[in-house]
């Protein structure tokens, strides 16, 4: 699956390229988000402003990525397109994510950084 | 409706007395859903030029597909599902046809009350489909007719 990551000293920035997170690339999603996070100790934020949909299966493994951050590590969103916006609120999981307009506003916030 | 129903109410029910607007068979698996679904949604578009209709279309349509691949099909490796939709008066009806396994009690499921506020490493990932549908369709029905299960179901445009 097609992600960027940038690491800054106080948090990561995981970027989706894909315009998809569905049942067809959920799995794949989760062993690139592992890899991408395995360096690294800080909070991080997946940017989803490239990705115009996520289905229950979508949903299923961004919970399971944050899982694999640890408590210790926050996994934030930001970039939220419409229907990816609606499958978290429908689900009511955007009360378990901190949301961000975009990884610029998580940056200016130490929000972000913290758990 | 039991097994064997009248043809008229069966026909009737999954839709056979009208022409659909688009109607698609492909093999039931996850990368054919997906070619479906990215098939089907220029089409809607056309049909109704509203763009948030048409992301709910996606959405439900994924969900319920999905759901046959992975429940209905489960022992099933050449199944395959039809997906008809019907251009209605401020909305679009879709009928959606397996012959796998039939829901348990022939009920549609639940949707599933997860607890949220439980620790990270309890969140669900998984469970949400039927509260999906359920939340973004009307008239949402299900029958068992002669082996088949037919899901039926509207999308209310989004203007008026």
């Amino acid at each position: 699956m097609k992600m960027t990551s940038e690491i800054t000293s106080d948090l990561q920035i995981i970027t989706v390229l894909e315009k998809r997170i569905d049942g067809v690339a959920a799995i794949q999603f989760k062993n690139d988000v592992r890899e991408l996070t395995a360096e690294g100790d800080t909070a991080a934020i997946l940017d989803l402003s490239n990705v115009d949909f996520v289905d229950s299966s979508g949903l299923g493994a961004i919970v399971a990525a944050m899982k694999l951050l640890g408590t210790d590590r926050p996994l934030h969103l930001a970039g939220l397109t419409p229907i990816v916006s609606k499958v978290f609120a429908l689900t009511r999981m955007e009360r378990v994510f901190k949301i961000f307009k975009t990884p610029l506003e998580a940056l200016k916030t130490n929000e972000a950084k913290s758990a | 409706m039991p097994e064997g129903a009248s043809v008229d109410r069966v026909h009737s029910f999954s839709g056979l007395h009208r022409t659909p607007s688009i109607c698609l068979t492909f093999p039931a698996t996850q990368n054919a859903v997906r070619s479906a679904l990215a098939s089907i949604t220029p089409s809607l578009r056309t049909l109704c030029a509203d763009e948030a209709m048409v992301g709910t279309a996606e959405l439900v349509l994924a969900e319920a597909t999905n759901n046959i691949v992975e429940h209905a099909y489960v022992e099933v490796d050449d199944g395959t599902i039809t997906l008809s939709c019907f251009k209605e008066p401020g909305r679009i009806g879709f009928v959606i046809k397996d012959r796998g396994k039939n829901f348990p009690n022939y009920e549609i499921p639940p949707k599933k009350n997860h607890d949220l506020n439980a620790e990270p490493n309890a969140l669900p990932e998984g469970g949400f489909g039927w509260g999906l549908i359920r939340d973004l369709t009307t008239s949402l029905e299900y029958r068992r007719i002669n082996g088949q299960s037919i899901l039926r179901f509207s999308i209310p445009s989004t203007t008026p």
